[in-house]
């Protein structure tokens, strides 16, 4: 397979440290448990296994848990970070434990675990969640949904699978993403992209990115979502893999306002700031690039007529050629009779978006949407942003799912590791969805604040109506107002991958 | 010292035995009841997994019941003084020995705490020297010797907090015999020819305890409660034949 895999960099910003712990094990969520299970359907669950003593523990395993309840081992390699069954801890060490929750030998549900024990054999020494981060599954009887529309966010085969390349690795970005495959069977999804249409596919990539920003990671420069970046390799600059973005909490009135902890940290449970801190949870999570890259996967598997999986390094996602050669080549000044002036990236994610909301067909002899207000953007033919676009316009015509590339040197300069003008520096995804109380809308607790240079609350505090953007930078991956500082100001383009 | 004490009995009875064997002798019944104070101090260190070590820490004041009865004699010695001899049978409701357990003996690791209880049944040797006074009143000094078993059991522990799990299966039940005596003075009073009415205080000595251990255990260590001493608050009925 191609390798489409690149490091990419996207937007950032500060520091701090504290930290302690009693269990025998610190035993923290990395992706939780689904709240409900179908009898009969298959549940996951990732938790991060931390040995707090000053002892190499051998034989560690999942204990003291019902039969239903199972470590999946099929992530485990030299690349990945998960637990064999059972596994040894060096003092400090931690690993990725999975497991697997086959619901219809669970009763009524779980509440409780996963209980981690050394031994395994001999359940002497346990630990498992803060209360608040323990598997609580409910299971209900009845017969599993087989049709598309009833399982647009159900992502539980996807969760069983591994995202870890066993055999690719790149130090501090870590293994290299293997798409998962959608459900073959009770359900089966897999035709679900074509047979149940757009508007399937629309929702179904907003369930995945809400999904993930339910598992409150960071900032980081990784492939997937379960790599924490190694202790040797915390110190990457802001522009290697590995980093992740030590930011302070800048939410008004948060419970760490002002620390070094994520905004929508609760104090509860394991959403400490020292976690955060001290127990790896801030060193998990993916750039802006690669969480767009990695949720189309997640959400559609390999799909190559969406072009499905795509690049993931944030300017050869958004078109541009590999190298630095169309770093100051934007969709309007394209030149279809010049090749090396076509955004042609065969890597690229769908098809650029029009002023009018449709979509150029043909990107190798780019159309340059003509008679369709030209490409989508705020930078004209001659590299300059004259645009002032408005979010309203946006709403007009863009689609759940379009993916919104930010240039790093527009009216609202942002950090551009690669010192180019005007290379493509990040990716937002528009959700289609207003900040309110409906059952369509997103909760205003559930948007997250900017940073510089649009930190003021005056700026992005959410107030009802305001549409939303999904992007990972700053604390990681959530949703956020989509705000012409920075955002519209600074759009490079507009990519449509479900079309 | 239990080798002392058991000759000290002997010796009782060796000298009373001919005085009550060659006099009237009233059968005596005495019912008995009322409170055990139990104070366990333990600091212990065991080995579940060798070569690693709890430190478990408890320090427990516990008040039960105890009830008892005593099936002897009583013969008169003089006109103002009596002597009972007799077997007895007590036994507490159960003392709760609690503690902190500090997981691999780290001050940082007080995970857990555990409880058990200990249900103490004496056999006895008992003999009591009563008194008079204005004819109705008999102040008495009473002791007994004898063998207590004692069962150590429904070991368990709780969480300190969400993330702690108790061992499973804890230390299990056990039943240990040992050495028992007590020590007491107390007050009666006639109420009847045939009746009387008394309380009295004691201080008893019950033994030891200790749990079983878990499956597949490193060592033979467990928890033990050394040298018990309780001090017990009874009324008593006494009958006398």
């Amino acid at each position: 397979m191609k390798k489409i895999i690149f490091g990419s960099v996207c937007i950032l910003a500060s520091v701090g440290a504290d930290g302690a712990s009693s269990p025998i094990f610190s035993v923290t969520p990395n992706i939780s448990a689904q709240s409900s299970l179908i009898s009969g359907e298959t549940g996951s669950a990732v938790y991060q296994v931390t040995n707090n003593t000053p002892y190499t523990l051998p034989n560690i395993g999942l204990a003291l848990m019902p039969t239903g309840v199972t470590v999946n081992t099929g992530s485990v390699s030299a690349n990945s970070q998960y637990c064999s069954n059972p596994f040894s801890l060096a003092p400090g060490g931690s690993c990725l434990l999975k497991v697997t929750l086959d619901s219809s030998q669970l009763g009524s549900g779980l509440s409780k675990g996963p209980i981690v024990c050394y031994t395994q054999g001999m359940p002497v020494y346990c630990s498992q969640p803060f209360s608040p981060q323990q598997i609580n599954t409910t299971v209900t009887e009845g017969s599993i949904p087989s049709d598309c529309n009833s399982n647009i966010n159900n992502f539980n085969y996807e969760l069983t699978q591994n995202f870890d390349s066993p055999v690719s690795f790149t130090a501090g970005w870590g293994p290299d993403r293997i798409p998962p495959s959608l459900s073959p069977a009770n359900p089966d999804l897999t035709n679900c992209p074509t047979t149940a249409g757009i508007s399937w596919e629309r929702k179904r990539i907003i369930a995945a990115a809400a999904f993930w920003i339910a598992q409150k990671m960071n900032y980081c420069h990784h492939y997937n979502p379960d790599y924490a970046t190694p202790l040797s390799e915390r110190s990457a600059a802001q522009s290697d893999g590995g980093y992740c973005n030590p930011a302070l909490d800048t939410m008004p009135g948060s419970v760490y306002y002002g620390q070094q902890a994520r905004w929508n940290y609760t104090g509860q449970g394991s959403e400490t700031a020292d976690n955060w801190v001290n127990n790896n949870q801030m060193w998990y999570g993916m750039d802006c690039s690669n969480t767009t890259s990695f949720l189309y996967g997640f959400a559609f598997g390999t799909n190559p007529a969406l072009g499905i999986p795509f690049d993931s390094k944030t300017n050869y996602q958004a078109g541009q050629v590999v190298g630095t050669s169309q770093d100051t080549l934007s969709p309007n000044q394209q030149n279809p009779g010049v090749s090396s002036l076509i955004l042609s990236n065969p890597n690229a994610a769908g098809l650029l978006v029009c002023a009018d909301g449709t979509t150029d067909p043909t990107p190798l002899t780019p159309t340059m949407c003509t008679g369709h207000g030209g490409y989508l953007s705020g930078i004209n033919s001659s590299g300059i942003f004259t645009k002032s676009l408005t979010v309203a316009q946006m709403a007009e015509v863009l689609q759940p799912g379009d993916l919104l590339y930010i240039a790093g040197a527009g009216p609202d300069p942002q950090p551009n590791p690669d010192g180019s003008t005007s290379e493509v520096t990040h990716v937002i995804m528009w959700i289609g969805k207003q900040v309110g109380y409906g059952a369509d809308n997103v909760n205003p607790a559930l948007v997250a604040p900017a940073d510089a240079p649009c930190a003021s609350p005056s700026i992005w505090q959410p107030k009802v109506g305001d549409w939303l953007i999904a992007d990972s930078h700053y604390q990681g991956y959530d949703y956020r107002i989509l705000t012409t500082c920075f955002y519209l100001n600074d759009l490079w383009g507009v990519r449509r991958v479900i079309r | 010292m239990k080798k002392y004490i058991r000759l000290f009995f002997s010796l009782l009875i060796f000298v009373l035995f001919p005085h009550l064997a060659s006099a009237a002798l009233r059968p005596v019944a005495v019912l008995s009841a009322g409170a055990d104070i139990l104070s366990t101090h333990n600091h212990q260190y065991i080995t579940l997994i060798a070569p690693f070590q709890n430190e478990y820490v408890g320090s427990h004041q516990s008040v039960d019941f105890v009830g008892g009865l005593f099936l002897g004699f009583e013969k008169s010695l003089s006109e103002k003084l009596s002597a009972q001899l007799g077997v007895s049978y007590y036994q507490n409701a159960g003392w709760q020995s609690s503690g902190m357990i500090y997981q691999f003996s780290d001050p940082n690791m007080g995970n857990l705490n555990y409880q058990y209880n200990i249900v103490s049944r004496r056999v006895l040797l008992e003999t009591k020297i009563l008194g008079t006074f204005q004819k109705a009143y008999h102040p008495f000094v009473s002791l007994g010797v004898g063998e207590a078993f004692n069962t150590a059991q429904q070991y368990d522990e709780t969480p300190a907090s969400s993330t702690g799990v108790p061992m499973s299966p804890g230390f299990a039940d056990r039943t240990t015999h040992s050495l028992a005596y007590f020590l007491g003075f107390g007050l009666e009073k006639d109420m009847s020819q045939h009746i009387r009415l008394g309380a009295l205080y004691r201080y008893a000595y019950s033994g030891r305890s200790e749990l079983g251990m878990i499956p597949g255990q490193d060592s033979n260590q467990t928890l033990k409660n050394r040298l018990f001493y309780a001090s017990e608050i009874l009324l008593q009925l006494t009958y006398l034949g």
